[in-house]
């Protein structure tokens, strides 16, 4: 394949790209779905074919296809020429980056793949099993799934690269019901690891803790409204790392001065106590990848050390427009969708505090248990936050269940009230969109954080 | 291809076999800080099989560049059966049937159409939005064909021709704090798409978006929520409330309402296959099922389930022709989307008044332009969102702008306090619907 998408690249050299590369992507999933003791979903994918870009000025041009045949590719490289020819963006030329060549096999110590489709299958089930604890527990799920993308990448620079990203995924998730509400609850383990991320947990275990967490949650009452004294757990923590403070780093937005944080290098943005960083090197984070879709290496941004902003995540062309390195964050959906700068794995780092002393100083407040979704914003620096449900503070104490709650307000405002930050990070993964499209894996994660956040829910 | 895969997997021991064959080609263009940065055009076509081996039942998904991919597919599907636990009672797919609805006409230009005229349009939007001052940081444009097929191995073949228009744009009014527009097309029809009415819109909301003040304290008033956001408040609550995956799995907040008021009588939800504005109408759904047009809910009471044919065996019945696997903003890799079950094209049925109208009624009220997310829980119908732009209306007036309010209720109750369904029905997603005002909603702000 290295011949035909080093073809592609002379094409589209000799046509007038100042920079151009070539994808082959072929990427298998593997889906297995248990609901109410029944098997619903067995299933796999396989999706491969190729994507070519040129640049010529600042635009691109970029053709995609199946067909990995020489004649195709061919030909799909004079389309993205022509196609580039069409934009009218002004832009820096990429400088010369050096030659990246080598294979790299996926991390994991026991590759999913080896393992019989059997095993797997009683796994799910078992999880699927172990959620039916009472009569109140009227749908049970468990859902696992496993991905390998293999990446073979030939640009301009001379580049000639291979390697693979892998991933697995298990999800638990039960609705109970009981005099007419209904209520539901999930846990999910997600890794870039291998099979030894699944066999180092009692799967019983969380399927029960998840329908035990079902049945509480019946009990849930409305939550406060308004500005309130909030700790946020790791997964909503995670969320304002993600949705606001990442989105609104990401320099595509800046170079186009659509970033909140346009112009903020160097300055304080949040209290002292936060440090935030993006690491696509994490060790087993759900969005670690080895190299990006320009064929960079991953590697670790601090976007804010000790409140003081200090960077933005970089592809080749915005590290060109801002004459930095490209941190690594090129990332596309697929090789048939276009590429933008993306997150890794965002999170908040560790700070000193215990849940408990944290829990201690609130007269009333809440205290948040995982993500439903967010949104980002970055023109506004505003976020939304949907916490699955919480839990009432009150005298410096956990007293109730809540049912599910938002959390919003301006990112800027927040950071700068969080008075605390705990003392361990937690991390969860998650399908990130930009927008409302072209979704990329990452995790997002933080430690428990207090703040002053505006809630609500019904 | 088709045909290769079927056989295929009848030679690997199915009693039954699916093909779900998919071929698109999609045109797109990226504007990018008002300019054309990215100009794309592509191309991918590929298959599911689905296999049966007396009830167990398995799935394979593929790229299909020749018949060896195709035919991999199937021993793929065929080899994941053999491992699979029976179904309890799912045992064949669908039967041959002739279309009840005559197919939606289709957008014949797009297969032609040159990215150029794509580039146009994109340029006209960008303009109408810069001739009043704001710029437009993002967007995208593109027009798609479809062509999917469906056989099986009871004879049943069928061919659905699809086109499919998307645009999303965010405009932009710069300042100290700036404002942000957001504007979304869907329809089969690239002729209905608007440049100048885009790039106005998206630049009034962000000049709006810019003036737009914080929610002091809370407000409770009838809230008209426009089309754009009420699609999605819809889908994630009656969509999930009528599918018939909900409801057998009994987590539907609707399992056991059948023939009874689960909305105001001045709703109602149809299952129009045949409206040539919707964006998936077709005379057969992703399984080869003849579509109908269904009332789901009339004058507020329920009236069916959507089945397709693994829903319609858990309960005996015969599907309704609502398997789907296609979207409706992407026509990319669809072979790869899972079959679901939920409307061809939702269609709530519009009143007689505009939202201006309707406005100019209202003492008090709130009328929501844009969400962040409309996300609704689905379970309970709980929700809790955050306006990035909504008007204050005052003794039938437009007042003022708020963003950054939380708007709070419940769905499954609100669709019983209709105040009112707007004229404006327009296409959203896999949806026709209208602005709707709503009693008992709460807009809460920052004290």
């Amino acid at each position: 394949m290295e011949d035909e998408l080093r073809a592609a690249v002379r094409i589209m050299q000799d046509g007038g790209a100042e920079f151009c590369d070539a994808r082959y992507q072929d990427s298998r999933t593997l889906l297995i779905v248990v609901s109410n003791r029944e098997l619903r979903t067995m299933s796999n994918g396989r999706l491969a074919g190729v994507g070519l870009r040129a640049r010529i000025g600042g635009s691109w041009g970029f053709a995609a296809s199946a067909s990995t045949d020489r004649k195709s590719i061919e030909e799909m490289a004079r389309k993205a020429v022509r196609a580039a020819k069409a934009g009218d963006c002004p832009g820096r030329r990429i400088p010369e980056q050096p030659a990246r060549t080598g294979s790299y096999r996926a991390r994991g110590r026991i590759p999913p793949a080896s393992v019989p489709i059997e095993e797997k299958l009683a796994m799910v089930k078992d999880l699927d099993e172990a959620q039916k604890i009472s009569d109140k527990i009227v749908n049970t799920n468990a859902i696992y799934a496993e991905g390998l993308k293999a990446t073979t990448l030939v640009n301009s620079f001379g580049s000639s690269l291979r390697w693979e990203d892998g991933r697995i995924r298990l999800i638990a998730n039960t609705v109970a019901a009981d005099g007419g509400r209904m209520e539901a609850y999930r846990e999910s383990i997600a890794g870039t690891k291998g099979m030894e991320l699944l066999q180092q947990r009692d799967l019983a275990e969380v399927g029960v803790s998840t329908a035990r967490e079902a049945i509480v949650q019946l009990g849930a009452i409305k939550p406060p409204q308004g500005m309130v004294t909030c700790i946020t757990d790791p997964e909503i923590s995670g969320l304002l790392a993600h949705e606001v403070m990442g989105h609104a780093s990401e320099a595509d937005e800046v170079v186009k001065r659509r970033s909140f944080l346009t112009d903020k290098m160097g300055k304080v943005v949040a209290n002292e106590q936060i440090t935030m960083v993006d690491d696509g090197t994490l060790d087993g984070g759900y969005g670690s990848i080895a190299f990006d879709d320009e064929g960079t290496p991953s590697s670790r941004t601090v976007i804010i050390q000790n409140g003081v902003y200090r960077g933005y995540m970089q592809n080749l062309e915005t590290g060109a427009e801002m004459e930095v390195p490209s941190t690594g964050n090129g990332r596309a959906q697929d090789f048939g969708r276009r590429l933008w700068v993306r997150m890794t794995n965002t999170f908040f780092e560790a700070g000193e505090w215990t849940l408990d002393e944290m829990i201690e100083d609130v007269k009333f407040g809440i205290l948040t248990d995982k993500f439903v979704n967010g949104m980002e914003d970055p023109v506004g620096g505003g976020f939304e936050a949907k916490a699955h449900r919480g839990f009432l503070i009150e005298n410096g104490k956990v007293t109730k269940p809540l049912r599910a709650i938002t959390l919003t307000g301006k990112a800027l405002d927040i950071l700068r009230t969080t008075d605390a930050v705990g003392n361990k990070v937690g991390h969860d993964a998650g399908m990130c969109g930009k927008g409302t499209e072209d979704y990329v894996p990452v995790s997002s994660g933080g430690p428990y954080c207090r703040s002053q956040i505006i809630a609500g829910g019904d | 291809m088709a045909q290769k895969a079927l056989a295929a997997a009848k030679r690997e021991g199915a009693t039954q076999a699916e093909v779900f064959a998919v071929a698109s080609v999609t045109k797109g263009v990226y504007v990018d800080d008002d300019r054309i940065k990215i100009v794309e055009e592509k191309g991918d076509q590929g298959m599911a099989v689905r296999v049966l081996k007396g009830r167990k039942l398995a799935q394979a998904s593929s790229v299909c560049k020749d018949v060896d991919d195709a035919e991999a597919c199937a021993r793929a599907a065929a080899s994941l059966a053999d491992r699979s636990p029976a179904s309890r009672t799912y045992d064949r797919f669908p039967q041959p049937a002739k279309a009840v609805l005559t197919p939606a006409a289709r957008d014949g230009s797009i297969a032609s159409l040159d990215v150029g005229e794509l580039v146009d349009l994109v340029k006209a939007t960008v303009g109408a939005a810069t001739d009043r001052g704001v710029k437009v940081p993002k967007g995208v444009l593109r027009a798609a064909t479809t062509t999917s097929t469906v056989i099986n191995s009871n004879g049943l073949e069928v061919t659905n021709h699809g086109t499919l228009v998307y645009a999303g744009y965010d405009a932009m009014a710069q300042g100290s704090a700036p404002g942000e527009g957001v504007g979304y097309f869907n329809s089969p029809w690239l002729k209905d798409y608007d440049p100048l009415k885009m790039g106005g819109d998206i630049a009034r909301q962000a000049l709006q978006a810019r003036e737009a003040k914080a929610l002091e304290g809370s407000m409770k008033v009838p809230m008209l929520i426009f089309p754009g956001e009420l699609k999605d408040m819809l889908a994630y609550s009656v969509g999930f409330a009528f599918s018939a995956e909900s409801v057998n799995k009994k987590r539907s907040p609707w399992g056991t309402m059948l023939d009874q008021r689960v909305a105001s009588p001045k709703l109602e939800l149809v299952d129009d296959p045949s409206d040539p504005r919707g964006a998936l109408s077709a005379a057969y759904d992703d399984e080869g099922v003849p579509t109908t047009v269904k009332k789901v809910v009339e004058d507020g009471v329920l009236r069916t389930f959507l089945y397709d044919s693994y829903n319609s065996s858990v309960v005996a019945r015969l599907p309704s022709g609502n398997g789907m696997r296609r979207g409706a903003s992407d026509a990319q890799f669809v072979f790869q989307a899972p079959l679901g079950c939920g409307p061809v094209n939702l269609v709530l049925r519009p009143g007689t008044r505009s939202p201006d109208q309707i406005i100019a009624s209202l003492d008090d009220a709130v009328v929501v332009e844009k969400f962040a997310f409309p996300t609704v829980n689905p379970y309970t119908g709980a929700f809790a969102l955050e306006t990035r732009l909504a008007h204050i209306v005052k003794k039938g007036s437009i007042e003022g702008q708020i963003k950054h309010a939380l708007i709070v209720g419940n769905m499954y109750e609100g669709l019983k306090n209709v105040v009112e369904v707007a004229s404006d029905a327009r296409t959203v997603g896999e949806m026709i619907v209208p602005s709707v005002a709503f009693d008992g909603f709460e807009a809460v702000g920052s004290k």
